[in-house]
């Protein structure tokens, strides 16, 4: 009888072990093949046309510029002066961080060194009073040149401010610049180009 | 013991294979967790997707496992997972779209419409996306978004899944422990040590390579471009009079607050003589870098500049103002004095015709045509009080009158006449020219004066004339 119990119990075990070593194994070959489909599905194929609408959310920025310049100054001497503003706007649903940086700066004739900005952001849209009314934080006094050197990217951005998702929050910016009194004359016909890039990244 | 026996021999009940199929799901998750950590002990980088500007090729919750750079040749299409350029201390998994010519990297959310704008470099690339764990690091994303809901249901889920992965050994269990003799722990107890020993060693598996957060991130820009500034060719009037090329022969702004002469700035030192009387000085003149200063003639006084021979090359420049249609604003004659008959030649003028246009005239000793006077005439009338400027160019028999920085009329002539003399400003003499008016003497004010050795060109002009206005 004790020997009947034994064999009773190696096969009580059997019958256990069995089924955990058949799920073990075929959790093995599940998780494998998954694996294997997800990363051949996502590293083997170039990128699909981007679309801007995924249920995760998404990072909207918009400026009532339409992406064009804000000055195309021309016939600038000493003391020549000019006032632009643009209003953007973050529509995202997701929270992001929007930041002001330049890019694509070039110069002739140091031109560049020679043009003193003032940036002035404001909470919310265009006063009534127009861009001439603006009144917020000075955000950067000092040349094009400097600007161009020292904000050149979304990690070097000046101002951050924070939009919330969901919400649609506006920031205005005024730019001045002001040709410099003393400039030298190795400026004159001289040059600057600037971009202006205001950037959104999600948190 | 004979229904043990019969559970021995009888076919796999219904809860055996629930208890399998749970066991099962449990183990493919147990090895989805495994290969999302366990290459980390062998130097790869496991990273959970936090965020989905990568969709719709890799998911929020995702776990991706990167291998190391070295030895793995990059190229556009692969996503890399590296140190974020805009957020120190964070992680970035984009695809790399273009390599620039620092040899830096471009990337790019797939569901991003623009490249991100930072490059990466190559130092700062991690390892390049090999495996992708789809959905297994999401209990993380939810610990970081405080999500307990969704951690509760995992939670039910798992604990469901490991009572239903228990059923069917418990029946076995349950039977063992009314087994007789009792020697040495129950079956029970010894699973209960094992599922332990294993939930062990899995949790130190999971918490050697728990995986790093990668933020793939959404980015939006607006850009304003091109933005340009332009200066102007000439920030004043005498940095446009004696730029190089210009061969300056005199060049009058006027500074003088009192005296009877004219100071030159061309650095000829050519220097003007006030002749006659009536003559006052005032500002508010084009050319304010340069003082913005004028001299206003009342039809008493005119200047004359030292003598010299009649040039064959030449540019006459001037800003003028006034309402009244008469004398000559420039013009070369052969005495210091002026008026007929002391002026036995006079030529190369400007002058306000009876009609209150202006004249550029020369004379061509000889010539049948015209009587030997070469004329052009502005086709607008300019004795309205506003501040013009008018440039008059003669080089190889070419005359050119420009008004305003603009060219308004063109000749070509048979040639100069030949003399010595003077340059004369607000008079000169005029009788017997196209479209003479009544006096010689020029009653209004004069700004910024020149004379060149060289005929300016329409775009040197412009500059000219662009330099003395604001």
């Amino acid at each position: 009888m004790t020997m009947h119990l034994a064999a009773d119990a190696e096969r009580r075990r059997s019958h256990r072990i069995l089924p955990a070593v058949v799920a073990v194994l075929l959790g093995l070959v599940v998780s494998a093949g998954l694996i294997w489909h997800a990363s051949y599905s996502a590293f083997s194929s170039q990128v699909s046309s981007p679309s801007n609408n995924w249920a995760t959310g998404t990072v909207k920025l918009t400026g009532d510029n339409a992406g064009a310049a804000l000055f195309s100054a021309a016939n600038l001497k000493p003391g020549s002066t000019g006032t632009k503003c643009i209003t953007v706007t973050s529509t995202g649903s997701l929270t992001s961080v929007v930041k002001l940086y330049t890019t694509h700066g070039v110069t002739t004739n140091a031109l560049a060194k020679g043009i003193d900005l003032t940036i002035t952001q404001a909470d919310g849209t265009l006063p009534t009073g127009g861009c001439s009314a603006v009144t917020g934080t000075q955000i950067f006094t000092g040349t094009l040149d400097s600007l161009e050197a020292s904000n050149t990217s979304y990690s070097t951005g000046l101002a951050p401010w924070t939009a919330n998702g969901g919400d649609s929050s506006s920031k205005t910016y005024q730019i001045t610049y002001t040709v410099d009194g003393n400039i030298s004359n190795d400026a004159q016909g001289g040059t600057a180009a600037v971009d202006f890039v205001w950037e959104a990244q999600n948190n | 013991m004979t229904s043990t026996h019969a559970v021995g021999r009888r076919r796999p009940t219904y809860s055996t294979m629930v208890s399998t199929a749970a066991l099962s799901v449990l183990s493919a998750l147990g090895w989805l967790v495994f290969w999302s950590v366990l290459p980390a002990a062998l130097g790869w980088h496991p990273t959970v997707v936090m965020s989905g500007s990568m969709e719709p090729r890799l998911h929020i919750g995702d776990v991706i496992v990167s291998r190391p750079v070295p030895g793995v040749d990059l190229h556009p299409g692969q996503v890399l997972l590296a140190h974020d350029p805009d957020h120190p201390g964070r992680l970035r998994l984009h695809r790399l779209v273009q390599i620039d010519r620092a040899g830096d990297f471009i990337l790019r959310g797939d569901a991003n419409p623009t490249n991100d704008s930072s490059p990466v470099r190559p130092a700062a690339v991690l390892g390049v996306a090999t495996l992708r764990v789809p959905g297994i690091g999401l209990p993380l994303v939810w610990v970081s978004q405080r999500r307990i809901l969704p951690l509760a249901g995992l939670v039910a889920v798992l604990g469901a899944l490991v009572v239903a992965a228990g059923r069917g050994g418990s029946r076995g269990g349950r039977s063992g422990t009314s087994a007789p003799g009792g020697q040495g722990p129950s079956p029970r107890r010894r699973r209960a040590a094992r599922v332990g020993a294993s939930a062990a060693a899995f949790a130190a598996v999971v918490g050697v390579g728990v995986p790093a957060q990668a933020a793939s991130r959404f980015t939006a820009e607006v850009t304003s471009t091109p933005n340009s500034f332009a200066a102007a060719t000439y920030f004043s009037c005498t940095s446009a009079a004696t730029s190089a090329g210009t061969d300056a022969y005199l060049a009058y702004p006027f500074l003088d607050t009192s005296g009877s002469t004219v100071t030159d700035v061309s650095g000829n030192h050519h220097t003007g003589a006030l002749h006659g009387s009536g003559t006052t000085r005032s500002g508010g003149a084009p050319c304010a870098a340069d003082g913005g200063h004028a001299l206003t003639f009342n039809g008493g006084g005119y200047v004359v500049s030292p003598k010299l021979t009649a040039p064959t090359t030449y540019s006459l420049e001037t800003w003028f103002k006034t309402t009244t249609a008469n004398g000559v604003l420039m013009g070369f004659g052969s005495s210091e004095s002026i008026g007929v008959p002391v002026l036995s030649e006079y030529d190369r003028s400007l002058y306000l015709t009876s009609a209150g246009r202006l004249s550029f005239g020369t004379y061509t000793p000889g010539a049948a045509l015209d009587g030997g006077y070469n004329v052009l005439t502005t086709p607008t009338v300019v004795t309205d009080g506003s501040w013009h400027h008018v440039v008059a160019t003669y080089a190889g028999g070419r005359m050119a009158l420009y008004l305003d920085g603009s060219l308004v009329a063109a000749m070509t002539t048979a040639g100069a006449e030949s003399y010595t003399g003077y340059w004369h400003l607000a008079g000169n003499a005029i009788s017997g020219w196209p479209g003479a008016p009544s006096s010689a003497y020029y009653i209004g004010s004069l700004g910024f004066t020149a004379v060149y050795g060289t005929a300016l060109n329409a775009a040197a002009v412009a500059a000219h004339d662009a330099a003395g206005r604001p």
